[in-house]
């Protein structure tokens, strides 16, 4: 940087300004294009809702909106058992509010967008439909297995707290909303065998069997390739502490630099 | 008043990026971060919860040149919208230089803007800063939510609620996009260092 001593003007600053990020000129928000409204426009101002707080009314409207959804979708079966898929998560997070998963909330999300995806871009092939689906239904399933692993540890009290019942209440919100009902939306067209190259994959089983079956194939194959090592729950409470932990010292950090910061600007002030 | 090191012949400027919740604060400095030149890159401090909202404040320096023979040293922070972390917000405006107030242009957020502002105006006067005295940038957020469909506030409507005894330079922006941040960044250094100028005269 060039060492001036003298006075900066505010076009020498305008300058620097630019060196630094760029000339970009402020721009109109005029939007170019006018485009047809989408379909998932309603849900995207209730996720934006449920993204600013996970309130009862906003959950009631979400899970109403994708119900509603899912009827009109009911001859795309992969736009169906995305839906589905929102459905049950929203119904698991419904009835854990506070306590839901962290998890729970960015597969939310993310399926989301990749509902999003396969509804409003035609440039998506069916091949890619499906892919992004079992991908979110692996999701799933880890988020299902992250519930009832939680409570692993006996010795780690505060993970422990009031796990049990947490536990039985998170899975039988999972699992009695959605186990066996992704089946249904397989598709029976027959076009489906060539579209999976994943292990574990067997022409005509329900989507859900199958992403499990990928995700157990993966744990396996992940755990013979690493004998002795910590088995995964343990290793996902372990995680939890460590982050948590993290978190503490970091937080900790950042009040003594401003603690310092502050003294240094007082003392700057009576300066 | 911005923090004079006499030691390292360094003048630190603070620009505090508020406004309410989920208002794309954090969004800004994370575009500003991503276009730095990476000569200049420093790291930028950021401490989040689970679900991704500022949980104490982000931070980020960097240095622009001399003024009046100092080191120009801006400091970036945002505040975390949240209305129960009142305490970190007035932590953070303590010293505060200049601001950027960034509003939700989304329709079902007004209140929470204009909440939002009188919140701010009432910190700074645990101060003694008036916010009117203040450096201050208007940037309406979210823009972008127009191609989806998504009702939004119009400039006007935002401009009075927020802007209307202010008369702050304004854009309008989407942050997650990048539409008018460094614009709003950039007028707000410079509103923020000339101001600093007069006052240290």
């Amino acid at each position: 940087m060039a060492q001036e001593e003298k006075d900066i003007t505010p076009e020498e600053l305008e300058k620097r300004l630019d060196e630094i990020f760029g000339v970009q000129q402020p721009s109109s928000d005029a939007s170019e294009d006018q485009q047809s409204p989408s379909p998932l426009q309603d849900l995207d101002s209730i996720m934006l809702s449920l993204d600013w707080e996970l309130s009862e009314e906003n959950i009631a409207n979400f899970l109403s909106e994708v119900e509603s959804l899912r009827n009109s979708f009911a001859e795309d079966k992969v736009a169906s058992s995305f839906f589905k898929l929102l459905y049950s998560l929203g119904k698991y997070i419904h009835k854990r509010k506070g306590k839901t998963h962290p998890y729970a909330i960015k597969l939310l999300q993310s399926s989301y967008s990749d509902l999003r995806r396969i509804v409003e871009s035609s440039e998506v092939s069916e091949k890619e439909r499906k892919q992004l689906l079992y991908k979110n239904i692996e999701k799933y399933n880890e988020l299902k297995e992250k519930i009832s692993s939680k409570p692993v540890s006996s010795s780690r009290d505060a993970v422990k707290e009031d796990s049990d019942s947490e536990q039985s209440a998170s899975k039988a919100a999972l699992s009695g909303e959605t186990s066996g009902q992704f089946q249904m939306e397989e598709s029976k067209t027959g076009d489906e065998k060539d579209t999976r190259s994943e292990p574990g994959f067997e022409e005509g089983r329900g989507v859900s069997n199958e992403a499990s079956n990928v995700a157990e194939n993966l744990e396996e194959t992940l755990t013979d390739q690493e004998p002795g090592s910590v088995p995964a729950q343990d290793v996902t409470n372990q995680d939890i502490l460590t982050e948590l932990q993290d978190l503490k010292a970091l937080i900790r950090e950042e009040l003594r630099i401003l603690r310092s910061e502050i003294r240094a600007q007082e003392r700057g002030h009576q300066d | 008043m911005a923090f004079i090191d006499f030691k390292k012949k360094e003048l630190q400027v603070k620009i505090v990026y508020y406004g309410p919740s989920r208002g794309g604060k954090t969004t800004n400095l994370d575009y500003v971060y991503n276009q730095m030149d990476n000569r200049l890159k420093t790291d930028m401090v950021s401490i989040k919860t689970h679900g991704d909202r500022t949980l104490f404040f982000d931070f980020l320096p960097f240095d622009i040149g001399k003024v009046m023979g100092y080191d120009l040293k801006i400091m970036l922070y945002t505040v975390p919208g949240q209305v129960k972390y009142n305490a970190t917000r007035k932590l953070v405006l303590r010293g505060v230089d200049g601001l950027v107030f960034v509003a939700d242009a989304m329709e079902i957020r007004r209140d929470y803007n204009i909440e939002s502002l009188s919140n701010l105006e009432e910190n700074l006067k645990e101060y003694n800063i008036d916010l009117y005295n203040l450096p201050v940038i208007m940037q309406y957020n979210k823009i972008d939510l127009n191609d989806q469909g998504i009702p939004l506030l119009s400039y006007e409507t935002l401009d009075s609620d927020l802007n209307s005894k202010l008369q702050a330079p304004s854009f309008t922006a989407s942050a997650l996009r990048g539409d008018n941040v460094i614009p709003t960044l950039k007028k707000a250094i410079s509103n923020t260092v000339m101001h600093l100028k007069q006052e240290l005269k």
